[in-house]
């Protein structure tokens, strides 16, 4: 167990490191910020100037020894555009990201999960065939439309919510709505296949035999290993989440790192991307990471394996 | 007070900024908020090239000089300029300026500021202001700007992007990241509250030397998707909505709570031409010229919300020369010219543009190949990511056809004569007429150096009939400037496009045009 967890952030430091190596030869290899910070007309004397400003007039091995050592003290250098360090541009805006984040993978537990759990237990019977076709639609719509409707519906027609912005519970709900529905419909349908399967197990029919109650056998009995497979795929999909935000924040003005990645690479601002892809990078790692201790106490075979 | 009054009188005698003096002293009130695609970067005003931070720093900062709505020049923190001989323009200081900080605005506080861009690279802004050689201060009204060259344009300059004035104390105390964060100005507006992404704010300056500031309160929000900025103005969270599309003008009119207020752009819209060698022949872009129907593209794509050219310089620019003929659609004669240069085949070509950064860029790509085709040039659409465009443009790398949308900042035909068609230039390297040493080429140089005003147009006249009958670009049209308004404020759009102060108020009688319930 010990050794185990001495191992992993020796991966998930190569994996970071990957990462933030490969953003860097990419974002060096298609295109120059030097001319999208100038006014529309540069010349060839002015162009030069900028990238000398920049540092982009040196080689590019000399550019990945300064990046990498500076990275180490967490010094992403300056943002291009936004005339302070790149690392505090992305923290400002972390914040966000995670309120949003979290509140649609919760809001997509809370409700996906018992969904999902219902209809396994009335397989084959209208509940199950309610909860499978909500899950196709919110898997089939594409969720920026979905968004910009209950902006339409809720923001203008009714105008129960804002139809944008931050700052308050009332700000949160259809953005997080409407991510927690990209990811609530494949979660309901993971929660269903995997308690279905624990289900048709021995130990539950013994369970049952010994007569306890239906409800008792599912959520003490069935839940606790069909959370398994559902904990890692809610783990994984952290790298959906992150996605998703980036299109959530752009339709509901939500002042988050998605969004700031997105202009971030559109202008080439070199150190904001780095950055952000980073800290990105970090916790989709850390969230792995937590992800395989709680698989080792729920599953005592796995961590007694180790 | 004397001075608000006075300033009331001058202002009005001027004519230029007359609505807003005669309230001068009602007590700012409410809120305003605009919405813009993106929120501002920086508010280093000398760091930036971004519209969306140009609007806010039009609040919080003053210039030496501005421009009133038909973007003739007008007094700001100077009160008048002149120049003495070729290389020197005087220029007298308003007297009793502060800054939000208590720091007096003078004649350090301009040459500091006009020191700190004119350093070639240092900021990036600088091209605007390299003409400058020396900036002297014989007393704290008075500040003589000495240039390297005669350069006509100076006054334009200091109206232009990046001539927001500093506070040199606030600087020194803060430095250039200080300042990024926290922007401290002359302006009717002090810097207020800045949640990044999510809304920028600013307070009425009760102290601002000039007509007081209407609202208390000045919020900019940036909501990048279109329909969801219009949402945001349908429900009242937004006064103003920038850069609305076409389609949704009609709607704007007709809900009564909000209504559309359009005006020309100084931006214009054209097809680069690069260095393929059927585009060395001026018969061949001629040719391509007359094979685009403008008139129906303007109405087709853009509902008529765009003025077609047939020269460089952008209708309201000076130095635009009016007698120039709109070219014809003209298939015909284009084909006729292509036979006559060797094309009888036609050849192929690229038409190339970004999409989402120009007004229905890739619409627009659609359509001109269409066109195009019906002359029998075997065109073909190709779309660029914008970092990749920007990159053809910086390194003179271009092929084919590329779609831009140059504009002076100057308002001035220099801006896009000079800038763009000297051979170093972007739109310029690849045409043969304006290489160096030709007579176009004097031509330029010529008119960059006269301070006589209508010599210098005598010279741009010349040079937009060359631009008309050997054009360099595929020219397309002038971009309008489409805004949502809300009924509860008037605004009055500029060719500029930009937000001022004083161009929203709550006046009643200036509302909505009938639109409003």
């Amino acid at each position: 167990m010990m050794a185990w967890l001495t191992h992993r952030p020796l991966h998930f430091l190569i994996v970071v490191w990957g990462v933030t190596t490969l953003v860097f030869v990419a974002l060096r290899m298609t295109g120059d910020p030097a001319v999208m910070l100038l006014p529309g007309d540069p010349t060839m004397a002015e162009i030069n100037l900028m990238r000398e400003k920049l540092g982009l007039n040196k080689p590019l091995i000399e550019q990945y020894v300064v990046f990498v050592g500076n990275a180490f003290r967490g010094d992403f250098g300056q943002s291009f555009r936004h005339g302070v360090p790149a690392s505090s541009v992305v923290l400002e805006r972390l914040p966000a990201t995670a309120l949003l984040a979290f509140s649609a993978l919760a809001l997509a537990a809370v409700v996906a999960i018992p969904m999902g759990i219902l209809a396994a237990v009335n397989r084959g019977r209208l509940a199950d065939l309610g909860v499978m076709l909500l899950a196709v639609i919110g898997q089939g719509v594409p969720f920026f439309w979905l968004g910009l409707m209950l902006i339409l519906v809720f923001g203008v027609e009714f105008r129960m919510f804002p139809t944008g912005g931050y700052g308050s519970i009332q700000h949160l709900v259809l953005p997080s709505v409407t991510l927690a529905a990209y990811i609530g419909a494949s979660t309901a349908r993971i929660a269903r296949s995997s308690m279905l399967e624990v289900l048709g197990q021995d130990y539950m029919r013994t369970a049952r035999a010994k007569g306890l109650a239906l409800y008792v056998v599912v959520l003490k009995h069935g839940l606790r290993n069909a959370a398994i497979p559902l904990v890692t795929y809610l783990g994984l999909q952290m790298g959906l989440l992150l996605g998703g935000t980036v299109v959530v924040e752009e339709i509901f003005a939500w002042p988050g790192v998605g969004r700031l990645l997105l202009q971030a690479i559109s202008f080439r601002d070199y150190p904001v991307v780095q950055a952000a892809t980073f800290i990105l990078a970090m916790i989709f790692v850390v969230v792995n990471l937590l992800v395989d201790i709680v698989y080792t106490v729920l599953d005592p075979r796995v961590r007694d394996r180790r | 007070m004397t001075i608000v009054r006075l300033m009331a009188l001058l202002t009005t005698a001027l004519g230029a900024l007359c609505p807003v003096a005669a309230w001068s002293q009602a007590a700012p009130q409410g809120e305003l908020t605009i919405a813009q695609g993106t929120d501002a970067v920086t508010m280093d005003p000398h760091n930036t090239t971004q519209m969306t931070a140009m609007q806010p720093f039009n609040f919080v900062y003053d210039k030496l000089i501005n421009r009133d709505k038909e973007m003739k020049l007008i007094p700001e923190l100077a009160e008048s300029w002149k120049s003495v001989d070729e290389l020197t323009w005087e220029l007298k200081l308003r007297k009793g300026v502060k800054f939000h900080n208590g720091e007096d605005f003078d004649s350090a506080a301009v040459k500091f500021t006009l020191d700190r861009v004119r350093v070639p690279g240092a900021t990036q802004v600088s091209s605007g202001f390299t003409t400058i050689d020396d900036v002297k201060t014989p007393d704290p009204l008075t500040v003589l700007i000495v240039t390297k060259k005669p350069d006509p344009l100076l006054p334009a300059r200091l109206a232009a992007w990046g001539a927001q004035m500093l506070p040199p104390g606030y600087f020194k105390e803060v430095g250039v990241e200080g300042l990024a964060r926290k922007a401290v100005g002359t302006g009717p507006y002090r810097f207020g509250e800045w949640r990044k992404d999510d809304s920028l704010s600013f307070v009425a300056n009760t102290g601002y030397w000039g007509a007081a500031p209407k609202f208390a309160k000045v919020v900019f929000r940036p909501i990048k998707d279109e329909l969801a900025r219009m949402s945001a103005l349908t429900a009242g969270e937004v006064d103003i909505a920038v850069n609305i599309p076409v389609d949704f003008a009609d709607k704007i009119n007709s809900g009564g709570s909000t209504y559309l207020v359009q005006t020309l752009a100084n931006a214009t819209d054209v097809f680069l031409m690069g260095s393929d060698a059927p585009l060395k022949d001026a018969r061949v872009r001629l040719a391509l010229n007359l094979a685009i129907d403008r008139q129906k593209l303007s109405t087709a794509l853009f509902r008529g919300f765009a003025k077609p050219i047939s020269q460089a310089a952008a209708p309201t620019d000076f130095g635009y020369n009016p007698s120039i003929p709109p070219y014809p659609y003209d298939p015909e004669r284009a084909k006729k010219l292509l036979a006559e240069a060797g094309y009888e085949k036609g050849f192929s070509v690229e038409v190339q543009s970004s999409t989402g950064y120009i007004i229905g860029d890739a619409l627009v790509v659609e359509a001109v190949v269409e066109m195009l085709k019906g002359i029998g040039v075997e065109a073909k659409p190709k779309f660029l990511e914008i970092a990749r465009r920007a990159e053809m443009l910086g390194k003179r790398t271009i092929t084919g056809l590329l779609l831009a949308n140059p504009g002076s900042t100057t308002f001035d035909a220099d801006g896009i004569v000079w800038r763009l068609l000297h051979p170093d230039a972007i739109g310029g390297a690849y045409w043969p007429t304006g290489q160096k040493d030709t007579d176009f080429f004097k031509l330029m140089e010529t008119a960059r150096y006269t301070i006589d005003q209508p010599k210098r147009q005598e010279l741009y006249y010349k040079a937009a009939e060359t631009l008309h009958n050997d054009p360099p670009w595929l020219y397309l049209w002038q971009e309008f400037a489409l805004y949502g308004v809300s009924c509860k404020v008037a605004f009055q759009a500029r060719i500029d496009t930009m937000i001022l102060p004083w161009t929203v108020t709550t006046d009643p009688a200036k509302k909505g045009g009938g639109q409003c319930k």
